[in-house]
């Protein structure tokens, strides 16, 4: 009985040794290849010391000097089971050119759900982008902040300062957890820093990236806040001529703890977020590998899509992780042309960065490769 | 292999270790996740079978602190001067007995949305109660179970609820009384159901001789500050976080346990823990078994294959379907199905009510607990009223079982006309 217990106990460790390893690879970080325009990274302990050291701080790089342009701030990554929100941020952080005002990036936004994976959903830990000679590999994280980070979770978040109540686990969410509290858990901590950036540097325009499963309802979209309805207008408009659908959606009043909901009320600046199709994050998902995270193709989702179960349509064609980021970067190109027309004498410029035409000829690769930008 | 076969293969396995081979239910469910990760083509998966397995450690952790603290309650003489006060005051009295049992049962679930609380806390309080009076163990087994289900799914803390309603951004606001309506008066009809018959020969004097005597002379009231210091910090933190710090439910069961090491009979640490590993052993592997199960579910495309079946199914298929579906589905994880489940049929009846309909599909989820594999309440009720067989309790909980579906289906059916009664329209 002692051996057979110990044969097993053995088993066990040794299974958690071998698992272990391979989920420690998730906490580094991969490397990025940040544009010459760079004029400095900084931390985003910086707005809030108490994030210092810990695995939410996270890199705010900094493009352009203030020079009265528009200062911009993309969020990637704030849902890392969303790979086109960073992978978008990730592509505008290496190619871009600040031509006037300043552009900040954090393409990790919850550097913590990064280093992790939810539990359930099978996700493959990373996936591979083709280069023109070879691959470049990312990590496929989280919705929620490391449960390292913050745990246990409580059986009911209550969202401050409004008292709005979710389930436990969107206390680990960053995105319903704005505006933040100075003394609040981890997550609304790094709200709390996202929130005084946004103060200190005095960002006009917000631009927080996300996706959804393709039966979501705000879905290809962009979500904007009154003050920055005329903004996402314009460009809603514009994108529409181009041929690409995207819905406007205005925030909603009495759905708390959002980006754009709380930024906007909390800060000066016009927030916006987007809205892409995923189905490696849906439920009615088939298979879960990482091909299904590039190619964004699904037997299930197309048999959903004959139902009329999805919202986006949605065919054999799959809607490729090019064709997602390609969104993003074509809102990001819109919603900033659309301010600088409304506010001239804040007017934003850069160059280096693909329409969403050319990421569809080039494929990612070709502006994700550290030694060959086009 | 297709989403299809390896949902055969997975059920094949996990049935043939169950049933053929007399495994523990929590071994054959990891090794139907090995063969269903073999099938799908993913080899052995170790990665995916490790990270499931800790899908539900706070549950996990739950069920084995609550189990702890309810050992060393028992053992200080506090339960059983709970249930002698019991007894004496409501004994004669069925009528009042009964609802009030069943409220006493639903109280810990209202307030963490879970079905182990319920029982292992205030089922385990009751418990001595219904035997003392000549309640067979599965029928006390049954009652326990059907309170913590109806607890689970009561306001104002409905987990399952709230997974769906995260799953499409609805806050969770409006549920109180649509809850209300559906819980209450079918936890009073499921207990008076279940109960009535077996109460029938009642007699409180010969019950009080059967049970342990009262503690109270001896201890005064001191013997319920664990349950108070209990019922303080899981109600603090919700309602006065400011005041109350967030410990967790587990740290929280712990800490109480420790004060009852100090509030009334000398309580052996040792032996409260041997019999708490003894207890909890079963109920942690089946835990780690549906988790990796599940993980591997979602991998192989078994669980998408599932969502999109059911919601092919046209009109009053649908709602065969999901009578069947979502409790089983539930029956390996109630939590799972909600979001899994729930959310997709939400998003397709969203030309009804929203809340009613959302209401109606946690409870529909929350039947699980009665459900193979897991059969979660059942199961723990089993070392609560001495059944060693959970089938048996099984048996008896058809009522709760039967009333949940159909409530729920009615309320999915009619959501727009009840929201227009109750004022939610």
């Amino acid at each position: 009985m002692k051996l057979r217990a110990a044969i097993f106990a053995v088993g066990v460790l040794s299974l958690a040794i071998y698992t272990g390893l391979g989920f420690r690879a998730s906490q580094v970080d991969e490397p990025l290849y940040p544009s010459p325009s760079l004029s400095k990274i900084v931390r985003l302990s910086e707005y809030d010391s108490r994030l210092r050291g810990t695995r939410a701080d996270t890199d705010v790089y900094e493009f352009g000097e203030p020079d009265g342009g528009a200062t911009i701030l993309v969020l990637g990554g704030t849902h890392c089971d969303e790979p086109a929100s960073y992978i978008a941020a990730y592509l505008l952080l290496e190619n871009i050119e600040m031509e006037r005002g300043r552009m900040l990036i954090v393409p990790r936004t919850n550097r913590s759900a990064m280093s992790h994976k939810t539990i359930g959903e099978a996700h493959p830990p990373t996936f591979d982008i083709p280069l023109p000679n070879g691959v470049r590999p990312f990590r496929m994280g989280s919705r929620y902040t490391n449960p390292l980070d913050q745990w246990p979770d409580p059986e009911v978040f209550v969202h401050s300062p409004s008292g709005q109540e979710l389930s436990g686990a969107d206390s680990r969410n960053l995105n319903r957890s704005y505006p933040g509290a100075a003394n609040g858990n981890f997550t609304g901590q790094i709200a709390f820093a996202i929130t005084e950036l946004v103060k200190q540097e005095h960002v006009d325009l917000v631009i927080d990236l996300h996706e959804a499963s393709p039966e979501y309802p705000v879905i290809n979209a962009i979500v904007a806040h009154e003050r920055a309805m005329d903004c996402a207008s314009m460009a809603v408009l514009d994108l529409q001529l181009e041929g690409l659908e995207f819905a406007l959606e205005p925030s909603p009043a009495n759905f708390r703890g959002l980006s754009h909901r709380e930024l906007g009320d909390h800060t000066l600046t016009h927030a916006t977020l987007m809205e892409s199709a995923n189905v490696s994050q849906g439920r009615l998902r088939g298979k879960t590998n990482a091909d299904l995270v590039v190619s964004g193709l699904d037997s299930m989702y197309v048999r959903a899509a004959k139902i009329n179960m999805t919202r986006v349509p949605y065919d054999e064609k799959g809607i490729p992780l090019k064709v997602r980021v390609g969104r993003h970067i074509a809102g990001f190109h819109k919603l900033i042309s659309a301010f600088s027309q409304l506010n001239p004498d804040r007017a934003a410029a850069f160059t280096g960065i693909p329409t969403y035409d050319e990421l569809q000829q080039h494929d990612l690769g070709i502006y994700l490769d550290p030694h060959d930008h086009p | 292999m297709s989403e299809s076969l390896v949902l055969a293969v997975m059920i094949g396995v996990l049935c043939t270790g169950i049933f053929a081979l007399r495994i523990p239910t929590g071994v054959s469910l990891l090794l139907a996740a090995l063969a269903g990760s073999l099938a799908s083509g993913n080899g052995l998966a170790l990665h995916f079978i490790a990270e499931g397995s800790l899908l539900y450690l706070d549950p996990l952790m739950i069920v084995a602190t609550s189990l702890f603290f309810m050992a060393v309650f028992e053992r200080s003489g506090a339960l059983a001067t709970m249930n002698v006060w019991v007894v004496k005051t409501f004994g004669d009295r069925r009528a009042v007995l009964i609802p009030l049992l069943m409220l006493l049962v639903m109280f810990p679930g209202m307030f963490t949305g879970l079905t182990a609380p319920c029982v292992l806390t205030t089922g385990a309080m009751i418990a001595p109660v219904l035997l003392s009076a000549g309640v067979p163990p599965a029928v006390a087994g049954a009652f326990i179970a059907a309170g913590a289900f109806f607890g689970m799914v009561a306001p104002p803390v409905n987990i399952c609820a709230m997974l769906i309603c995260g799953g499409v951004d609805m806050p969770y606001i409006g549920f109180d009384w649509p809850l209300l309506l559906m819980t209450v008066p079918l936890a009073l009809l499921s207990g008076f159901l279940i109960l009535y018959k077996s109460l029938g020969g009642f007699n409180a004097r010969q019950a009080l001789q059967s049970l342990p005597e009262s503690k109270y002379d001896l201890h005064g009231p001191k013997l319920f500050v664990p349950l108070v210091a209990l019922a303080a910090l899981l109600l603090g933190e919700k309602y006065a976080p400011a005041v109350v710090p967030h410990l967790g439910i587990p740290l929280i069961f712990l800490l109480s346990a420790l004060l009852a090491l100090f509030t009334g009979d000398k309580v052996s640490i040792r032996e409260s823990t041997t019999w708490t590993i003894q207890q909890s052993l079963p109920i942690l592997a089946l835990l780690v078994g549906i988790g990796s199960f599940i993980e591997v579910l979602t991998l192989s495309g078994a669980r998408g294959w599932i969502v999109v079946t059911l919601l092919s199914l046209p009109d009053w298929q649908l709602y065969v379907g999901m009578a069947l579906l979502v409790p089983l589905f539930g029956g390996v994880s109630a939590y799972g199905a909600s979001v899994v489940l729930g959310v997709p049929i939400l998003l397709s009846f969203l030309d009804r009510s929203n809340i009613l309909v959302a209401a109606a599909l946690s409870m529909l989820a929350s039947v699980g607990d009665f459900v193979p594999p897991t059969r979660l309440a059942v199961v723990l009720a089993g070392p609560v009223v001495g059944e060693s067989n959970p089938t048996r309790i099984l048996k008896h909980s058809a009522w709760p079982i039967v009333l949940g579906i159909m409530v729920s289906l009615g309320a999915i059916y009619f959501a727009n006309d009840i929201a227009k009664l109750i004022g939610l329209a």
